[in-house]
């Protein structure tokens, strides 16, 4: 005898915590339950578990994936999980719920003259979710991958097992790494529920500005140049302008001296630039597309981007390997454009993300660096541990 | 002779490594009985030392099928008992297969194979204008995949970051010998971060074969401070205040009173002023303007908590000496007494100046000596505590400080181990830092990769039998 | 998982064995190991030899064949001691345990009798020469396989006159600056008296009177080496008296392993080592301080330097040859990788365990041919041996000197 979704969430959280998903959701006709803390949030899994009801979870909505279901789930969201918990100033530490917006928390911590190394990608994106996808963006030249930001990690599994991994202190390896596992793992082995994350100081001063180039080959001939003369600006990232422009965007961040003197190098190499509000560097734009590979292929993956007809916005990071691709339209890709990357990437061991199509990634193409089929039994063994009733986020990888 | 049981795999083995490659004799395996934590032991059954992959799958292989538990082993300089064999278990040691298969320069990244000694990489490295950053102070013995596989910390890491920071892929094989890459060179993958996972799994959950790195170009300054203080208290307010300003040093020790007097005492000139009761070493690397701006904030920030002397190390040779002190403090210790029980914990910074003396309290109580020497900037507390195992009842203090400073730590939101894993040494103590269901939940991981049980077994966990309650720790003494 | 060593009876081996305690066993030492870096083995390693003779001492263990081969099998090169943070004296707990372990052969005992009786040195070494040149060599071939290869790792045995003994007294050339002792040597006054006498030209030259105490003999350092702890002590306490003939003389030392051993006499002996220890110094150091007066012509060609074992690591003297080389007008001197690995000569190592030394040795050509040097300068008569032996069979155009021959070559006189 199964048991409604909507109903047993209702059982325990109230009938006020159930409401309908937004027509965005890929599972939009399925109920959205919001519990209201951690301890309910436990339960409900705990339930659903017994009840073998699928969850999916929705953090801020940025970056949506899933397969079709049975429509025997429900979509466990966690915009009410959002209180702080502990803000270490001292020890530039802080743990939160994992639905607090990045963008929140930010602003909290600014006048402290301290912030989290993440790089939301919209408005909305949460701590969870920023974790649970691994959503690197242009902090990670400067400080490092999401993963090496989260020191401590709660998590609810699908066995509805209430678990910690880490600490709250910056340095430990005391047992297995929970939290670099759950980095990247979007939810299909447990739902993060709080997370601790190191702190790093607002800099001093931050210069941010936009070099016009001839073209995509002179911009990035550019960046080389300067990431020779200013190996630690913050940010350098090619950009090919949806009418076809291209410029280099620099960001010098730091103390005063430092940032004066890189100025002053840079002026030397570069066209004088349009200095910029430091806001240009968080990207709200829909991401369309994702590449990530080595920094040399930067250039050649980019221009691979480029070849595609749609108009696009491209932003290439030489320093990390990652081109993202901004478009106002959010049409999938077609059958002939994933042909067309795929003959393009192939050989330069790519990994590409379709963040605004919720179901590209069930389709496998071998040039797009997706976890390899010998690894299948491995996550599949892990993810029947942490979820023996197989209910958390079907669908959401290609091994589940 | 070759050991009694499973007599097939060592003969397989032999032929296929040879003897020299293959050893059984008792007199021989003796030296293998420990790593650095040497009142833990436990004699191998024989110690393998593969030179290739594939005669480390071939190991692998016959070890499952014939039962042997396996304990990959580097240089055998960890702390915490993790390269000790298990008990009618065998070794295979690295120490021969330690080749750079490649250095790609433009993409900064390297290849390598487990057994190659940590510096040896850097050495390479040099001429190319590129670096390696995770040092442990073991860095000029101990091996990569040891530094991976216990997820090694070291003096650089406050800002470097620990190990996993610079692993980006491994090639594993697991128990039943097949062979994984996990993680990519380009640095993301999709899904669960195994190769997170792997790094600091202290070879539990799989045998590493090779390791890709991510490099940093040698940073284009440095500049070393020596900051003494007249009592640790102030030096650790003199932390705590750095950090709290958000001065990210590359590098913020701490050198007490008692490790100063036992370098000199080695006959080791550590250029540390001896009439100091506490100093700090820092290091900051960068753009030269930064690096002078940071320095510059410290200086002012530590001369306001009390510094006696601040100075600045005048060329490379000097910084070179103040470094040597600090990662030969250890082993200078051994002048001391014959036994040094090196621990190794993490308490919040802004802790520090109650947490130390807490230490203190606990090893006057039980009449130890102590010395501390550890890296201040991120907590990470080494209470080294001399001793003599030939004496039982020193042994049974050593112990019972051991718990009590294991439980200060984590009552001041600590942590069990920051660099040198858990090994035998903390596996009983697991429980205090995570509650059952994580225990469980990890004993099912560890099942998961290796149902055998045959991939160095009863470490970092504690026995499944006993989990949620503790048992006094099998630590007991070394006679000398 | 096994814990404890309930205290037990510990072997009484002798004097220096106790330091073997202040080792704690972290393991620093390993990488500076050339036996550890070749073969990865635990029991081959400083650390894990100190572990075996612990437990040796402890009597834990049982001394069989295996375990003392591997303990043999360490070239006592000390650069363990260089790199040990706690400054554990491997050297004599080594010494102490191959005291009391060491097996040692008819041969070995017979050669090593023959070290510090000078006539019969000279004797021996005569006939060796006439072996050399006869036409009967070929049937080295009916050798056995140990003797065979001592004789071919012997170098050509110099003429009678070119071993012809060292003036017991040269004076200072011009103003006198002091007094200086040498000890000839036992291998050194054999095959190296070429070396001695440009010593004394060197040291003449620089201002000191140079006098060669009859009564000296050889300094015990390979008796030590081979765990032959009473014959080197009584050999060190021979020497001790014979340089009492000259108490006001510095002692300069040209082959590192004799000076290592005149170094640690103190300790060896006790009190009457005093004068040996405190007396000695090599003669880079003492020619860098005390050697003003030298000049020398520029030479042309790379140069390059190997720091002998028991000068760098035992004698801790890491700077002395190169600030010397330095004072040679615009010298190309290369540094070497490796430099301060052993060669693989260590004393007679090379007769005992020829696998291990060639192995070790031809890592050290490969650093060699890297430098391009077409001279390597090296202040030890073993190491100079071992070198050339290399060298030789490599077919590298490199000509391997003592420091002092070089420098004395391009003396301005």
């Amino acid at each position: 005898m199964s048991v409604d979704p909507a109903t047993l969430a209702a059982s325990i959280l109230g009938a006020s915590a159930v409401r309908t998903a937004p027509r965005s959701h890929p599972h939009h006709e399925l109920p959205l339950v919001a519990p209201a803390s951690r301890e309910e949030c436990v339960e409900l899994v705990r339930a659903a578990a017994s009840a073998r009801i699928g969850i999916h979870v929705l953090g801020g909505g940025s970056a949506l994936r899933g397969a079709p279901t049975s429509g025997h789930a429900l979509i466990l969201c966690t915009e009410r999980l959002d209180r702080v918990l502990a803000h270490e100033r001292d020890d530039l530490t802080f743990t939160a719920e994992a639905g607090l917006r990045v963008l929140r928390a930010q602003a909290g911590l600014r006048p402290h003259g301290q912030r989290l190394a993440l790089a939301p990608r919209a408005e909305g994106s949460t701590l969870g979710g920023t974790v649970a996808r691994a959503a690197d963006g242009w902090t990670r030249k400067s400080t490092g991958f999401v993963r090496d930001q989260v020191l401590g990690i709660e998590v609810v599994t699908g066995a509805g097992k209430r678990i910690t991994g880490g600490g709250r202190v910056v340095k430990n390896v005391s047992g297995f790494d929970l939290c670099r596992l759950f980095t990247g793992a979007r939810a299909s082995l447990g739902i993060l529920l709080s997370l601790t994350f190191r702190l790093r100081s607002v800099p001093e001063t931050r210069r941010v500005t936009r070099h016009a180039a001839a073209d995509l080959a002179h911009a990035f001939s550019a960046a080389r140049s300067i990431d020779q003369r200013i190996p630690d600006a913050e940010v350098l990232r090619v950009t090919r302008h949806e009418d076809g422009r291209a410029s280099l965007l620099l960001s010098l961040a730091g103390a005063r001296a430092r940032v004066d003197a890189a100025i002053r190098s840079a002026d030397d190499a570069l066209p004088r630039g349009e200095v910029l509000a430091p806001e240009a560097l968080e990207g709200t734009h829909h991401c369309v597309l994702r590449v990530d590979v080595q920094p040399a292929h930067t250039e050649r993956a980019s221009h691979v981007l480029a070849g595609l007809t749609r108009a696009l916005r491209i932003d290439a990071d030489i320093a990390t390997g990652t081109i993202e691709a901004f478009s106002v339209e959010v049409q999938p890709f077609t059958e002939d454009e994933r042909a067309l990357l795929a003959r393009g990437l192939s050989g330069l061991e790519a990994l590409v993300d379709f963040p605004g199509d919720a179901r590209a990634h069930l389709r496998r193409e071998a040039a797009f660096g997706a976890t390899p089929a010998e690894h299948y039994p491995v996550l599949q063994r892990l993810w029947r541990h942490f979820d023996p009733a197989g209910i958390l986020e079907p669908g959401v990888h290609p091994w589940k | 002779m070759l050991p009694a049981h499973a007599p097939e795999f060592f003969t397989t083995l032999r032929t296929l490594l040879g003897p020299e490659r293959c050893i059984t004799d008792q007199g021989l395996l003796l030296p293998w009985e420990c790593d650095g934590l040497s009142h833990l032991r436990q004699l191998p059954i024989a110690v393998l030392l593969p030179e290739t992959r594939a005669e480390v799958v071939e190991i692998v292989r016959l070890a499952a099928e014939h039962g042997i538990p396996l304990t990959a082993r580097g240089a055998g300089t960890c702390l915490s008992g993790g390269a000790t064999a298990a008990q009618g278990g065998a070794l295979i040691a690295f120490t021969r297969m330690k080749r750079i298969l490649e250095i790609d320069p433009v993409n900064r990244t390297a290849r390598v194979e487990p057994g190659l000694v940590n510096v040896r990489l850097s050495e390479a490295l040099k001429p190319l204008g590129l670096a390696y950053m995770p040092d442990p102070s073991s860095q000029t013995a101990s091996t990569l995949g040891g530094n991976v596989a216990e997820n090694s910390g070291g003096p650089h890491c406050i800002k470097h970051g620990n190990t996993t920071m610079s692993v980006l892929a491994l090639e594993v094989v697991l128990a039943d010998g097949s062979v994984i890459e996990l993680g990519h060179a380009r640095g993301r993958t999709e899904g669960p971060d195994l190769r997170g996972l792997f790094v600091g799994s202290e070879g539990t959950l799989g045998i590493v074969t090779s390791i890709t790195f991510r490099l940093e170009r040698i940073p284009p300054a440095e500049l070393t401070l020596l900051a003494s203080f007249a009592d640790m208290r102030s030096a650790c307010n003199g932390v705590s205040s750095v950090i709290a300003h958000g001065i990210l040093p590359s590098a913020f020790e701490a050198i007490d009173d008692r490790t100063i007097a036992a370098l000199e005492h080695a006959g080791k000139k550590s250029g540390y002023p001896s009439n100091a009761a506490a100093v700090l070493l820092l290091e900051f690397d960068g753009a030269a303007e930064s690096v002078r701006a940071e320095a510059d904030a410290a200086t002012a920030l530590l001369r306001a908590a009390g510094a006696l002397r601040i100075e600045e190390a005048e060329d490379a040779a000097q910084r070179a000496r103040l470094w040597k002190g600090r990662k030969g403090a250890y082993g200078a210790m051994g002048r001391l007494a014959p036994d040094l029980y090196v621990m190794d914990t993490v308490v919040p910074r802004s802790r520090l100046p109650e947490v130390l003396p807490a230490i203190g309290r606990i090893c006057d109580e039980l009449g130890l000596p102590l010395a501390n020497v550890f890296h201040a900037g991120e907590g990470n507390l080494h209470p080294n505590i001399s001793f003599d195992g030939r004496n039982p009842d020193q042994v049974r203090r050593v112990l019972e400080a051991g718990r009590r400073i294991v439980e200060v730590c984590l009552k001041a939101g600590g942590a069990l181990s920051g660099e040198h894993g858990i090994g035998t040494e903390k596996r009983e103590f697991m429980p205090l830092a995570f509650g059952p269901e994580t225990i469980e939940l990890l004993h099912g991981l560890k099942a998961v990769f290796d149902p055998g049980r045959l991939l160095n077994p009863d470490k970092v966990l504690p026995e499944p039998v006993t989990c949620g309650e503790m048992r006094p720790a099998v630590l007991r003494g070394r006679s000398a | 998982m096994e814990v404890n060593r309930a205290p037990c009876t510990t072997r009484s081996f002798g004097h220096g064995f106790a330091e073997v305690d202040a080792c704690v066993h972290c393991g620093l030492c390993t990488q500076s190991c050339p036996t550890y870096l070749l073969t990865g083995r635990e029991s081959m390693s400083p650390r894990g030899r100190l572990w075996t003779m612990r437990a040796l001492g402890e009597g834990r263990l049982q001394a069989t064949e295996a375990v003392l081969a591997d303990l043999d099998a360490c070239l006592v090169c000390r650069a363990c001691e260089s790199a040990c943070p706690s400054s554990v004296r491997y050297g004599a707990v080594i010494a102490a345990v191959r005291a009391g372990t060491r097996r040692r052969s008819f041969v070995r005992r017979t050669l090593f009798a023959l070290l510090p009786r000078r006539g019969l040195l000279q004797t021996f070494a005569s006939c060796l020469r006439l072996w050399q040149r006869s036409p009967l060599r070929p049937l080295r071939a009916l050798l056995p396989p140990g003797l065979r290869r001592m004789e071919a790792a012997l170098p050509e045995v110099p003429s009678a006159a070119a071993r012809a003994a060292l003036p017991r007294f040269t004076a200072a050339r011009g103003e006198r600056l002091g007094a200086t002792a040498l000890l000839e040597g036992c291998v050194m006054s054999v095959l190296f008296q070429d070396v001695n006498r440009d010593t004394v030209t060197l040291l003449a030259a620089a201002g000191f009177d140079v006098h060669v105490p009859p009564a000296q003999t050889c300094c015990g350092a390979l008796h030590e080496h081979d765990g032959d702890l009473n014959g080197a002590h009584a050999l060190l306490q021979r020497n001790a008296i014979a340089f009492e003939s000259v108490p006001e003389a510095v002692l300069v030392m040209n082959s590192s392993g004799c000076g290592t051993a005149f170094r640690d006499a103190e300790r060896s002996i006790g009190a009457p080592g005093a004068t040996l220890t405190r007396r000695s110094v090599d003669v880079t150091r003492f020619l860098l301080e005390h050697g003003e007066r030298l000049a020398f012509r520029p030479h042309q060609g790379v140069v390059t330097l190997d720091a002998p074992c028991h000068l760098h690591h035992a004698q801790g003297e890491t700077t002395a040859p190169l600030a010397l080389l330095a004072r040679v007008p615009g010298l190309a001197l290369v540094p070497m990788k490796d430099a301060e690995l052993c060669c693989g000569s260590a004393g007679v190592y090379n007769l005992d365990h020829p696998e291990l030394a060639e192995a070790t040795l031809a890592g050290k050509l490969d650093h060699l041919a890297a430098t391009g040097a077409t001279t390597l300068l090296t202040g030890n008569p073993g190491c100079i041996l071992q070198w050339r032996a290399g060298v030789r069979a490599r077919g590298l155009a490199v000509e391997v000197l003592h420091p002092v021959t070089f420098l004395a070559r391009l003396l301005h006189t």
